[in-house]
C-alpha cells in the first residue's frame, strides 16, 4: 500500500509496532472518554491529557530527535495564545486568524533559534532557550498597551465557533485530540521517513550525518519549525480554554519546565514517550494536589520534584524504556534484540 | 408488647458501628452537610496570603458550626490549591465538579482573574475574599461577589486620606501636594498604578510627577529609584507593593538617607508583620496603610460586632500557633462571616441561583462586621460598605488613625521622622 | 553630578555582591561543566540556616558564618556523593532536569518547614552607613562587597598556587587530557562542591542583612548568577568578577535614566546577546561553547 504521506507505516510498523499501535489507541480511548463522561472535571483532566501530550510530543520533535534541547518553548505557546487573544479583544479579529499569526510567529521566531543552535552546543543552547519564556513574559508585562500588561486578556464567557469559545468544553477536548494527532503523525514522519533513519542511523551525530548527504540544517529547522508551529496551536487552544491569558500564564518557565518533564520522563526515545508521559504524569499531578490541598501544603510538590529527579537520574530512557523491558521480559524475547530493532537509542 | 425482631437490632447495632468506627457521636452523624468550595494559594508565591486567608476563613467555620451551622447544616470546607493560573483554573474546575454551590477564593488577583470564569461559566457563586483588582467586577460576571474594598475604593480612600490627614501634617494643601506611585508590575500593582493617575484629575488632589512599575522577584536594588526620589522630593509616595519588595525598598531607602515626608501604603506588603520585622520599629514609624480594620476602636462597632472581633482575634492566635493575626486573616474571616452567618440563612435553597439572589438582598450597615463594615453588593458584585481604613506605623503597632470614629489614636510620626 | 557618583558608588557594591553570589556557581560550571539549577536554592537554604541561628540565639548573624561554613563542608560532600557524582555522567538533559527538580522539591520543602512568610534578620551592622556628600553607604553592602572581592581574589590565589586548584583548573580546560594524567576526577569532583558549597555559605551569610529570605527567594538568585557567569565565561573567576559589575553599572545606570523597570529588561538583553555573539564570555575561552562537553 502506498498512501501518500503514510509511506513511512509499513517500516514503522516493522520497528516499533507498540509505539504505533500506543499512538493510535490512546487518542481512540480520549476521545471515548470524552463522549461518554458526565463529568465536567473529568472532562478538563482529559482536555489536559491530551493538550500536553501533543505539547510534549511536539516539544520531542525537535528536544528529543533533534537533540536541540529547548528550555524556552513556553515562548512560542504563549505567542500562539496572546495571538489569538489579542486578535478577538484588540482588532475584532477571529482568534482562528489571530493564532495562525501566533504560528507564523512562533515558526519564525524558531528558525532564529535554529539558527543560532547551530553555533551553539549542550548547556549554552539550552541556557538561550530558557530565557526566552521569560525574555516574552517580561515583555509582555511591560508592554502594557499591546498586551494589557500583568493584569492580563480576559475573553469573553460567550461566543461562537468563529471566537473559538465553546460552551461544551468537550469540543476543546476534540480540538486537542486533532492537535495530537497532527503531533504524532509529523513525529512518524520525521521519524521514521527516510531522513528520520538516516539521522538514528548517523546516531544523531551532524557531521556523520551530512557526511552521508542528508541535509543536516534543513531536517532541522523543518523539525524546529513543525515544533514551534504546534506548540503555538497548542497555546492558543489552551487560552480560549481558560479564558484568560496574562504573561506568567503564556510565558512563564514553568510551562517550559512542565513540558520538557513530560518528554523526558515519558522517554524521548520514542514517538510515544511523550504520550506516555502525559498520561501517566498529568494524573498523578492533578491527584497529588487535589489529595494534599489544605492539608499539607508543598507536599506535593516536594513528591513531584523528587520524582522528577529520581526517574531522570535512575531510568534515563523514561518510561518508555521500562515499558520495553518488561515487554520482552514477557514476551521471552532477548533484551538485546528488542534494542537492535528499535533502533539505537538516543538519550 | 412487640418482640423485638431481628430487623429491628440491626438498626442501632450497625449505628453504633458506624458511630464507633467514625468516632463520631450519634447525634452529629446524623446532622446535614454543606459543602462549599475554598480555593486559596496555599503553596507557591502568594502561599502567605493564601494560608492567612484559608485560616480566618477556617475560623469563620467554625464559629458557624459551633453554633449549629447554617439552618442547622453543618459546613465542611473542601479546599484547593491554587499555586498558580494552571492549578487555579484545574482546581476551580474540581471544586465546579464536586457541585459545590460556593467557592470561596483567592487573594490573589490574577489568580482571581484565572479561576473565577470557571465558576461563572458553570453558574457556581465565586466569593473573592482578598484580591483586590477592581477589574474582577468589570467582566460582566454575574456570579462573582467581591466581600472586600477593591482597588478603586482604595484608591478614593488614599486620596481622602491625604486630604483629611496628610495635607494638614505637611502643611500644604493637597493641591499643592507632589506625589509619586510605586508599585510592582503584577495585576494588583499595575492597577493601582493605573487608577492613581486617573483619580488625581479631579480637582483638589495631589499631582503625581512620576509612576514606577518594577519586578517584585528581579528587583533587588532600588537604588536608582531612590535617587530619583531623591531629586523629585515627593510629599507622598503611594505604594503597592508585596512583602519582600517593601522591605527591600524601604531599607534601601533608609540606608541612602532618604525618608519621604509620608507615604500611603495600599495594604498588603508595608502592612504586614513580615515588613516589620525586615526594617524594625523606629524605621516602620509613620507609615501609613490602608488596609483591613484591624484592631479597631471598637466604639465603632456594634456590639456583637465587637464581641466577634475579640473572640476571633483571640481564636486565631490559638489555632496558628501564636502567628500574628494580619489584615489577610482579617479579611478570610469577613468574607467567610459574611456568608455564612448573613447570606447563606436569606438562601431560599442552597443553590448558586439561591445564593445570588441572597446576596443581592442583604444589606447590613456599617459596624456590622468586625471589620466595620456592612454589606450591600452593587451590580457589579462589590460590596460597596467594605472599606480599607488608614492604620500607621506606631512604635511597632499598626494603630488605627483615620477615620476618626474607628481611630484609637491620632497620627504620630507625621511627617515621617527623618524627612526633610 | 552628585547622582552619578552615588550611581557608580552603588553600582560597586552591588556588582560586588553579585561577584559574591555567583563565585560558587561559576567554579561548578567550570570545573564539573554542570548545569545546576539548584543553586539558587542552595542559598536560600543556607539563608535560611543563618536565619535561624540570628533567631534561635540572638548573635548577629555575622557571626554564623563558622556555623554555616562548618555545614558547607559536610553538605558539600554529601551533595555530590548522593547527586553530583550521578550528573556528571548523565547528559544535559538529565543535569537540567533533575536538578530542577531537585529545586522545586526544595523550594516546597522550605515552604512547608518555615511557612511562606518573608523573614529577615537585622544584624547590628544595619543601622550603620557612611556619609557621602550625597547618600550614605550602608555598612551591610559595603562588609558584602568586600567579602565578595576577597573571596574572589582568594578563590582566584587558590586556584592558581594550591595543588587542589591546579588539579580543578586542569580538570576545567580538558577533562580527559587531566584523566589522562592521573588527576583523580572522583576527588577533583568533590572537592569543587565543597568548595563551592562553602562560597555559598559565604555568600549566604553576608547577603542575609542585606536581602530578606523566602522558600522562593533562589529564583531570584539564580537567574542573576547565571547571567554573571555567562557573560563572565563559564570557569572564568575573573571573568565572572569582571561581568558582576558590567551588569551592575548597567542595572544601576538604565534604572536612573530610563526607570527601575528597566533594569530587568537589561538581563534578558545581555544574556542573550552574550550567548549569540561571544557564547563563550568575557573571558571564557573561544570555542567551549561548541564543545559542548
Amino acid at each position: 500500500m502506498s498512501v501518500p504521506g503514510f509511506d513511512w507505516l509499513p517500516f514503522a510498523w516493522k520497528q516499533d509496532p507498540g509505539a504505533l499501535a500506543f499512538a493510535t489507541a490512546v487518542p481512540v480511548i480520549l476521545l471515548i472518554a470524552g463522549l461518554v463522561a458526565p463529568d465536567p472535571q473529568v472532562v478538563d483532566l482529559l482536555f489536559q491529557v491530551a493538550l500536553w501530550a501533543g505539547i510534549a510530543t511536539a516539544w520531542n520533535i525537535m528536544g528529543g530527535f533533534g537533540g536541540q534541547l529547548s528550555l524556552g518553548h513556553s515562548a512560542f505557546y504563549g505567542l500562539g495564545g496572546y495571538a489569538g487573544a489579542l486578535s478577538l479583544t484588540g482588532i475584532g479579529l477571529s482568534p482562528i486568524l489571530g493564532i495562525a499569526i501566533g504560528v507564523a510567529l512562533a515558526v519564525m521566531l524558531a528558525l532564529v533559534v535554529g539558527l543560532a543552535g547551530l553555533r551553539l552546543r549542550g548547556p549554552f543552547f539550552a541556557m538561550v532557550t530558557f530565557v526566552m519564556g521569560p525574555a516574552f513574559q517580561a515583555i509582555a508585562t511591560n508592554w502594557t498597551r499591546l498586551t494589557g500588561g500583568s493584569g492580563g486578556v480576559s475573553l469573553p464567557l460567550r461566543g461562537d465557533w468563529t471566537s473559538l469559545i465553546f460552551g461544551n468544553r468537550r469540543i476543546y477536548l476534540f480540538i486537542a485530540l486533532g492537535l495530537l494527532a497532527v503531533a504524532l503523525y509529523l513525529a512518524c514522519r520525521l521519524r521514521y521517513g527516510r531522513t528520520g533513519i538516516h539521522l538514528v542511523a548517523a546516531g544523531n551525530d551532524p557531521e556523520v550525518a551530512s557526511s552521508l548527504g542528508i541535509p543536516v540544517l534543513r531536517v532541522r529547522l523543518i523539525g524546529i519549525a513543525a515544533s514551534a508551529g504546534l506548540t503555538a496551536l497548542a497555546g492558543g487552544l489552551a487560552a480560549f480554554y481558560v479564558l484568560f491569558l496574562d504573561p506568567e500564564n503564556a510565558f512563564g518557565a514553568g510551562i517550559s519546565i512542565k513540558i520538557v518533564t513530560i518528554a523526558v520522563i515519558g522517554g524521548t526515545s520514542s514517538i510515544v514517550g511523550p504520550l506516555l508521559g502525559a498520561v501517566v504524569l498529568i494524573p498523578i499531578e492533578q491527584f497529588l494536589s487535589n489529595t494534599f490541598a489544605g492539608r499539607i501544603p508543598g507536599l506535593s510538590g516536594i513528591i513531584f520534584g523528587l520524582l522528577l529527579m529520581f526517574v531522570v537520574l535512575a531510568v534515563p530512557g523514561g518510561m518508555v524504556r521500562i515499558v520495553r523491558r518488561v515487554w520482552s521480559r514477557l514476551s521471552g524475547r532477548s533484551a538485546v534484540g528488542t534494542a537492535a530493532r528499535t533502533g539505537v537509542e538516543t538519550s | 408488647m412487640m418482640s423485638l425482631s431481628r430487623r429491628d437490632l440491626w438498626k442501632p447495632a450497625l449505628g453504633a458501628a458506624a458511630a464507633l468506627a467514625l468516632r463520631i457521636r450519634p447525634g452529629a452523624a446524623q446532622q446535614p452537610e454543606l459543602q462549599i468550595g475554598a480555593l486559596y494559594p496555599l503553596t507557591g508565591v502568594a502561599a502567605s496570603f493564601g494560608t492567612q486567608q484559608a485560616n480566618g476563613l477556617k475560623l469563620a467555620v467554625q464559629f458557624i458550626n459551633d453554633a449549629g451551622g447554617v439552618k442547622g447544616h453543618k459546613v465542611t470546607l473542601e479546599f484547593g490549591d491554587a499555586t498558580n493560573n494552571a492549578t487555579a483554573v484545574s482546581g476551580a474546575e474540581r471544586l465546579v465538579g464536586s457541585k459545590v454551590p460556593l467557592i470561596f477564593g483567592t487573594a490573589s488577583s490574577g489568580l482571581a482573574m484565572a479561576a473565577s470564569p470557571v465558576a461563572e461559566r458553570a453558574g457556581v457563586v465565586y466569593v473573592e475574599t482578598g484580591a483586590l483588582n477592581a477589574a474582577l467586577n468589570h467582566r460582566g460576571f454575574k456570579f462573582f461577589f467581591h466581600t472586600r474594598a477593591n482597588n478603586e475604593i482604595f484608591a478614593r480612600q488614599a486620596l481622602a486620606v491625604t486630604s483629611d490627614v496628610l495635607a494638614s501634617k505637611l502643611g500644604k494643601k493637597p493641591e499643592q501636594m507632589t506625589a509619586v506611585v510605586l508599585h510592582e508590575d503584577g495585576p494588583f500593582g499595575t492597577e493601582v498604578g493605573q487608577l492613581m493617575p486617573e483619580l488625581t484629575k479631579q480637582p483638589g488632589s495631589p499631582k503625581i510627577v512620576s509612576v514606577d512599575a518594577y519586578n517584585i522577584g528581579q528587583t533587588k536594588n532600588f537604588g536608582p529609584l531612590i535617587l530619583r526620589y531623591q531629586d523629585l522630593k515627593p510629599d507622598v509616595i503611594y505604594w503597592a507593593a508585596y512583602p519582600s519588595d517593601a522591605i527591600l525598598f524601604w531599607r534601601q531607602a533608609k540606608q541612602q538617607g532618604y525618608t519621604p515626608p509620608s507615604v500611603v501604603a495600599f495594604s498588603s506588603g508595608p502592612g504586614t508583620p513580615e515588613f516589620l520585622n525586615g526594617v524594625g520599629k523606629e524605621d516602620s514609624n509613620g507609615v501609613l496603610v490602608l488596609d483591613v480594620p484591624l484592631g479597631i476602636n471598637p466604639a465603632g462597632l456594634a456590639p456583637e460586632a465587637a464581641a466577634l472581633l475579640t473572640k476571633f482575634e483571640n481564636a486565631y492566635a490559638s489555632a496558628n500557633s501564636g502567628q500574628q493575626l494580619t489584615g489577610n486573616g482579617m479579611v478570610g474571616f469577613a468574607g467567610g462571616w459574611i456568608l455564612l452567618k448573613h447570606v447563606l440563612p436569606l438562601a431560599e435553597a442552597f443553590t448558586p441561583e439561591a445564593i445570588q439572589a441572597a446576596l443581592h438582598r442583604v444589606d447590613l450597615p456599617e459596624g456590622a462586621l468586625p471589620t466595620g463594615w456592612g454589606v450591600k453588593f452593587d451590580e457589579s458584585g462589590q460590596n460597596v460598605r467594605a472599606f480599607p481604613i488608614g492604620l500607621e506605623w506606631q512604635d511597632g503597632a499598626l494603630t488605627p488613625i483615620w477615620p476618626a470614629k474607628f481611630a484609637r489614636s491620632e497620627p504620630k510620626y507625621l511627617p515621617l521622622p527623618g524627612s526633610k | 553630578m552628585r547622582d552619578i557618583v552615588q550611581l557608580v558608588v552603588q553600582s560597586v557594591l552591588l556588582g560586588g555582591v553579585y561577584a559574591l553570589l555567583s563565585l560558587g556557581l561559576n567554579l561548578i560550571f567550570g570545573v564539573t561543566r554542570i548545569v545546576i539549577f539548584v543553586y539558587g536554592e542552595l542559598v536560600m537554604l543556607f539563608m535560611y540556616v543563618g536565619f535561624l541561628f540570628w533567631k534561635h540565639s540572638g548573635i548577629d548573624p555575622y557571626y554564623a558564618l563558622p556555623l554555616l561554613l562548618l555545614v558547607a563542608v559536610g553538605s558539600g560532600a554529601l551533595l555530590y556523593d548522593l547527586l553530583f557524582r550521578r550528573l556528571v555522567r548523565a547528559g544535559h538533559l538529565a543535569q537540567i532536569l533533575a536538578t530542577l527538580g531537585l529545586s522545586y522539591a526544595l523550594q516546597n520543602l522550605a515552604q512547608l518547614a518555615w511557612t511562606a512568610d518573608v523573614q529577615s534578620v537585622r544584624s547590628a551592622w544595619n543601622g550603620y552607613s557612611i556619609h557621602l556628600a550625597r547618600g550614605n553607604i550602608s555598612a551591610p553592602s559595603l562588609i558584602a562587597c568586600v567579602v565578595g572581592l576577597l573571596a574572589a581574589t582568594g578563590l582566584l590565589q587558590y586556584l592558581r598556587r594550591s595543588n587542589g586548584g591546579l588539579a580543578m583548573r586542569a580538570v576545567a580546560q580538558d577533562r580527559t587530557g587531566a584523566e589522562l594524567v592521573g588527576i583523580p576526577l572522583d576527588r577533583i569532583y568533590r572537592l569543587t562542591l565543597v568548595l563551592a558549597t562553602m562560597l555559598v555559605a559565604l555568600s549566604a551569610t553576608f547577603m542575609l542583612p542585606l536581602f530578606s529570605v523566602y522558600p522562593t527567594v533562589g529564583l531570584d538568585f539564580v537567574l542573576i548568577a547565571f547571567v554573571v557567569v555567562v557573560l563572565g565565561g563559564m570557569g572564568s573567576i575573573a571573568g565572572g568578577i569582571a561581568a558582576a559589575f558590567i551588569i551592575s553599572l548597567i542595572q544601576n545606570f538604565s534604572g536612573y535614566f530610563f526607570g527601575i523597570e528597566w533594569q530587568d529588561v537589561v538581563y534578558f538583553a545581555v544574556f542573550v546577546l552574550t550567548l549569540l555573539f561571544r557564547p563563550a564570555g568575557l573571558a571564557g575561552v573561544r570555542g567551549t561553547e561548541q564543545l559542548g562537553e
